[in-house]
């Protein structure tokens, strides 16, 4: 056998692509996710660690040859266990209060509109703690940017009740913080 | 209550088929109130995202405050150490070189001068060694040099005792002497002493 070849065949054309795939993907996702997780509860330390694990994951996941359909909820779902997994700081964002004083991008131009959207905030706050778990984060990938499909596959339920539960979340919000 | 209002949220998020889209944007134009619903549900939207925006920015805010706020306190406490350690230093260096200098030269001339007079000096403790503020040396000799009985005090011009130069100019030994009561010298202790400190000021 000796001086003899054997053909080895890499798929170097599927990795590469993959690979062009994921890059895009990270720079689309990358900031939504990020704010997705610190919003959850993670800290910024945190929430860099789930994105790059989310997108190591993604990476093998398009190279294994796994499904693409729906590839923006299953990037989320991944980073949404991996939250959940982290269960200590989970939820600690909207359990703590922010510092509407200090924190809230308010209009500072005159002193009465600067007090009147800070009391916004403050009703705004109060009616998102008010809001069921489900109801938050269904708001939380709706503002990152996702579909009801999308998110129906991130938090694992059908499009129709996400459709339902946001409708239900922003009338809640509407309603208690009369904006 | 309009029958298309449950559909509005879903229309803002054009989660609606086209026909069902353009129903909506019909019946838009001619019922006020889901237009001021609608807007409501968008305002609504716009808030949460912004708060959501001042969440993250809070966040990060806090990131880049421990980022620095860790390094600057850790550099301080190192800092403050690092000089207490010195200073620690330095106090100890100045009482060795410093404090028992005159002591020691006193008993060092008394002990040369009358060596059978002199009670052998008590053994110092490590208490005595390491303490930091002694009192002054003078004072000390003082104290511990008052006598059973009274002392008869002599003084005597260092340059009849020393080579010329070997102590500064300006001072003088006294030397306390106690005697016995037979008469007999039992005691005897030098001091140094600046005794012309005017005579050798400078002449306007």
């Amino acid at each position: 056998m000796s001086g003899d070849s054997l053909p080895i065949t890499l798929p170097l054309s599927r990795m590469a692509a993959g690979a062009c795939e994921v890059t895009a993907l990270y720079r689309e996702l990358r900031k939504p996710l990020l704010r997705y997780l610190v919003c959850l509860g993670l800290s910024n330390d945190e929430a860099q660690d789930v994105v790059q694990d989310v997108f190591l994951r993604l990476h093998r996941h398009i190279s294994s040859g796994g499904a693409q359909d729906n590839i923006r909820g299953w990037v989320f779902r991944v980073a949404h266990n991996q939250a959940r997994n982290r269960q200590g700081s989970y939820q600690r964002r909207f359990g703590e209060s922010l510092d509407v004083d200090k924190q809230a991008p308010v209009d500072k131009s005159t002193p009465e509109r600067m007090v009147l959207e800070k009391e916004r905030y403050r009703r705004l706050e109060q009616a998102i703690r008010l809001l069921t778990d489900t109801e938050r984060e269904c708001l939380l990938l709706r503002a990152a940017g996702l579909r009801y499909r999308e998110i129906g596959e991130a938090l694992g339920m059908g499009t129709s009740t996400v459709g339902d539960t946001v409708e239900r979340a922003i009338k809640k919000l509407t309603e208690k913080c009369n904006v | 209550m309009c029958n298309d209002s449950g559909k509005l949220v879903a229309f803002l998020d054009h989660e609606l088929d086209d026909g069902e889209m353009a129903g909506i944007r019909r019946h838009l134009e001619g019922c006020a109130d889901c237009r001021t619903q609608l807007n409501q549900y968008e305002s609504a939207s716009t808030s949460f995202r912004t708060y959501c925006d001042a969440v993250e920015m809070a966040e990060h805010a806090r990131h880049e405050r421990s980022r620095w706020t860790v390094p600057v306190i850790s550099g301080a406490a190192v800092t403050a150490l690092a000089a207490a350690v010195v200073l620690l230093l330095l106090g100890h260096r100045v009482e060795k070189a410093g404090t028992p200098a005159p002591i020691n030269a006193a008993a060092a001339v008394a002990s040369e001068s009358a060596p059978a007079l002199e009670p052998p000096p008590a053994p110092r403790t490590s208490h005595q060694v390491h303490r930091l503020h002694v009192a002054p040396p003078v004072q000390t000799r003082v104290v511990e040099l008052v006598p059973a009985e009274p002392a008869i005090e002599i003084a005597i011009p260092a340059d009849s005792m020393f080579p010329p130069g070997a102590v500064p100019d300006g001072f003088a030994f006294t030397a306390d002497v106690s005697f016995a009561p037979d008469g007999s010298a039992r005691q005897m202790r030098l001091r140094p002493r600046l005794v012309s400190f005017q005579k050798g000021a400078p002449q306007p």
